[in-house]
């Protein structure tokens, strides 16, 4: 009867071809009995006669359940999506958007900060993007016959070329799905983006902010607002903070608000206090970098929170060495944890040494007893890598979730069959990122953390607690 | 007498805020001192950019990409060749070499055919080349922090820190090595420009090239000259300042210090050597009191006490932006300039 996801998926963007047109807004079509429906909740949102050429109502999102026949079926009470990210379309039997999808493929694509601000290693990137994929292909394992190839481009730290970038993978390259491996601003910015074409988006875990209100978008580790009560539990139950002086030092864009407050929120309920909180800008050099160093040297500022770009941080590194300042450096994120952060640290002084930061993966040396198939994935495809490294690691435990999901989804693949079905997926574990626990009410399936400690007796990171979700 | 009277009011200046904050730990001596070690290096770099401007009349984008192409032959001479122990000074040497190689290359295959086009054509073409430069640093070098280390060192062994301590702030020997290098090049260069023929020769092709011809100057030669110095100091500013970056990256002096020493070079005039060495001071100075007075002055608003740099983001920028319109309004040829 009613032929949701079809409308968009038989013929691609055609709700997009409707609004440039000025009819329908992107995610809306129209179905047989001429109503209006939200493609991506399969809530009817009025007739097209009302609706056509105006924008009332179509931004509403759907509450309650509802009966779909034809393309799919949510149970009625069974709720289908709603606020926080939920909504993903129901599962069509058949039919659906499968844009980069055929008999023996799925194209997905990556967007990386190759370059811009995190030390990124760039052969490995290149080697490590597929490297789960070859390996699963070479054990004889596929997604029902389909193997995946993977599109990467640099964002270059930039939400502008985010956009561009990913506009390029799904015109261009017709990927199924799009997926942001680090940097807060840009994964947002490309998620928005690909709400606006109904692209399932995966995403690290950085800000809630405006993803929360995405459809499309699923986090795959935790996010810097649910790891700010934690840091500030390990601040105050592991690290002495409670009755220490204690820093905050972030870049100042909005999209790391979530991620200061919760780490404010925490440390208020934990008793504790936050001595010096600063925000430089995103475009900080030298001369920030020494004056925070003074003004936390000065103050005495013991534990520094800190949550900026990797190449800053070293350039406030380097000044803390010079001012010979060593607080405990403690924080959050992805890109922090690589080994060549604390290898190019370690070089210029010790101040990094004991810096404990939360990681979304295991430390490179220690990925043997979360996962051995890495190495030998490394050692049979790529043998001068001499085991690899962590961003191959966290490739590796991305391209995992990617074909868990792809497992779970099974075998008729289409963008709205995925998003409805991983928004259920529960107990999703793959032994190196954490478990992930989506509902159709909550698209951040991630709760649990691992802790890194750099040591500059071996320049690199070390995992000395895994999946932890709570101090 | 007019320079005096600028350079001895920029010192006055900073005298009275170091009097006024003396004996204060949280007051502003210390970053006074933070804004004229990091202006060092925005003046070094704007050395360079005047440098050209005097002799070519263009603004050079390149010029960072100078610094980091050397910065990044330092690295690999002395972290990455195993097979001989080369020296730091051997490879800064050979670095600085590489530099002025890049520099007049520049010149022949970019600039010399442009010159007598528009010189919007030739700032373009500079801007592509810095972007072909950082783009072979990516391919040669990868895009992965580098760790360079620095000239003078500014820990033993032990720990034990090398520099002098300032009002609380460690002045390290790599930072009081840029400050000596730029005062030192300032007057070498100031007094090469203004005492010495080949000096002479290319402040007269840059005014009128015709003429210069006629009286038998080569102004090929002229050329190669400026844009083989200037990509000398960039290589110096590179070398000296991506140690204290704590990062060596492509494009590290394009995205660290090229906005600022452009704008020193154009604070101070962009026609005067000195200028850029004044100019450069005061860029870091300004920031850096920007930034101190952002944390630590407060205002009472209607969410209550507020610090400055929560109310006006990007302080530091707006200070510098300030302090930039204020100079040219009252000189528009900025605080030393001339017209040639």
């Amino acid at each position: 009867m009613l032929l949701v996801a079809a409308a968009c998926g038989q013929k691609p963007n055609v709700a997009l071809q409707a609004s440039g047109s000025g009819g329908l807004p992107a995610g809306f079509a129209v179905n047989e009995e001429g109503e209006v429906v939200n493609t991506a909740t399969g809530e009817v949102v009025g007739t097209a006669e009302d609706l056509l050429g105006t924008d009332s109502g179509l931004g509403a999102g759907i509450e309650g359940g509802g009966t779909i026949e034809g393309g799919g079926e949510v149970a009625a009470g069974e709720d289908p999506g709603a606020s926080g990210g939920g909504g993903a379309a129901p599962p069509p039997s058949s039919g659906g958007d499968t844009t980069g999808v055929t008999a023996d493929t799925i194209k997905i694509g990556i967007h990386a900060p190759l370059t811009g601000a995190a030390p990124v290693p760039s052969d490995s990137v290149e080697k490590g993007k597929d490297l789960y994929f070859r390996w699963m292909a070479d054990q004889g394992q596929s997604l029902f016959g389909r193997k995946v190839e993977v599109v990467l481009k640099n964002d270059q730290y930039n939400p502008s070329t985010a956009v561009s970038v990913c506009k390029e993978m799904v015109e261009k390259d017709k990927v199924f799905l799009l997926s942001g491996a680090a940097g807060t601003d840009q994964i947002q910015a490309c998620a928005r983006y690909a709400a606006s074409v109904g692209v399932p988006y995966l995403g690290a875990g950085v800000t809630e902010l405006v993803l929360n209100q995405l459809p499309n978008y699923f986090a795959t580790t935790t996010t810097y607002n649910d790891q700010g009560p934690l840091l500030a539990d390990m601040l105050v139950s592991d690290l002495g903070g409670k009755n220490e002086k204690n820093g905050m030092l972030t870049f100042e864009t909005p999209n790391f608000e979530d991620a200061r407050q919760g780490f404010r929120d925490g440390m208020k309920r934990q008793g504790a206090t936050i001595h010096y909180e600063r925000t430089v800008s995103k475009g900080a050099g030298t001369s920030e970098a020494r004056t925070v160093v003074q003004e936390m040297s000065t103050q005495g500022i013991e534990n520094v929170y800190v949550l900026t770009s990797p190449v800053w941080w070293l350039n406030v590194l380097s000044q803390a060495n010079t001012q010979q300042y060593s607080p405990q450096w403690i924080g959050v994120g992805i890109s922090m944890t690589f080994d060549t952060v604390a290898s190019v640290a370690c070089r210029g002084g010790s101040s990094i040494d004991g810096a404990k930061f939360f990681s979304p993966f295991p430390a490179w040396i220690d990925v043997n007893r979360f996962d051995p198939d890495f190495r030998k994935a490394v050692d049979k495809f790529h043998s001068d890598e001499r085991g690899g490294d962590d961003f191959m690691v966290l490739s590796w435990q991305g391209s995992k979730t990617i074909w868990d999901m792809f497992q779970g989804v099974g075998k008729d693949l289409s963008r709205e069959a995925f998003m409805f079905e991983v928004e259920r997926m529960r107990n999703l574990k793959n032994g190196l990122g954490p478990v992930l626990n989506y509902s159709p009410d909550d698209h951040f399936g991630a709760k649990e953390v691992h802790v890194s400690e750099a040591r500059c007796s071996d320049n690199r990171w070390h995992t000395i607690k895994s999946f932890v979700s709570d101090f | 007498m007019r320079s005096a009277i600028v350079v001895g009011a920029t010192v006055a200046i900073l005298a009275v805020i170091l009097l006024l904050g003396a004996g204060d730990d949280a007051g502003p001596n210390a970053f006074v001192i933070i804004g004229i070690e990091t202006g060092a290096i925005y003046g070094l770099m704007a050395i360079g950019l005047v440098l050209i401007y005097k002799g070519s009349r263009v603004f050079n984008f390149a010029q960072g990409e100078f610094g980091t192409m050397a910065a990044f032959i330092v690295y690999v001479l002395v972290e990455q060749v195993q097979s001989v122990n080369i020296p730091y000074g051997a490879a800064v040497a050979i670095a600085l070499i590489g530099a002025v190689a890049i520099g007049l290359i520049m010149e022949r295959l970019i600039v010399r055919p442009l010159m007598d086009g528009p010189r919007i054509t030739l700032l373009v073409a500079t801007i592509a080349f810095a972007l072909f430069l950082v783009g072979t640093q990516l391919l040669l070098f990868h895009p992965e922090a580098k760790a360079l280390p620095p000239a003078l060192q500014s820990q033993t062994a032990e720990g034990e820190f090398l520099g002098f301590s300032i009002f609380g702030y460690n002045m390290e020997p790599q930072g009081l090595l840029i400050i000596a290098v730029l005062g030192g090049l300032a007057i070498l260069l100031g007094y090469f420009f203004s005492r010495t023929d080949l000096g002479l020769a290319i402040l007269a092709t840059s005014q009128d090239a015709f003429a210069t011809r006629v009286v038998g100057i080569g102004v090929e030669r002229m050329s190669r000259v400026i844009w083989g110095t200037a990509a000398f100091l960039g290589g110096v500013a590179g070398i000296l300042y991506m140690p204290l970056s704590g990062a060596l990256t492509p494009g590290g002096m394009t995205t660290g210090i090229l906005i600022p020493g452009f704008t020193a070079a154009v604070l101070g005039g962009m026609t005067s050597l000195p200028g850029a060495f004044l100019g450069g001071i005061v860029v870091g100075c300004v920031q850096s009191l920007a930034n101190w007075a952002g944390f630590n002055w407060h205002i009472s608003t209607g969410d209550g006490v507020q610090a400055l740099q929560s109310i006006i983001p990007g302080l530091p920028d707006v200070a510098l932006i300030t302090v930039l319109l204020v100079v040219l309004l009252i000189r528009p040829q900025g605080l030393l300039g001339t017209e040639a």
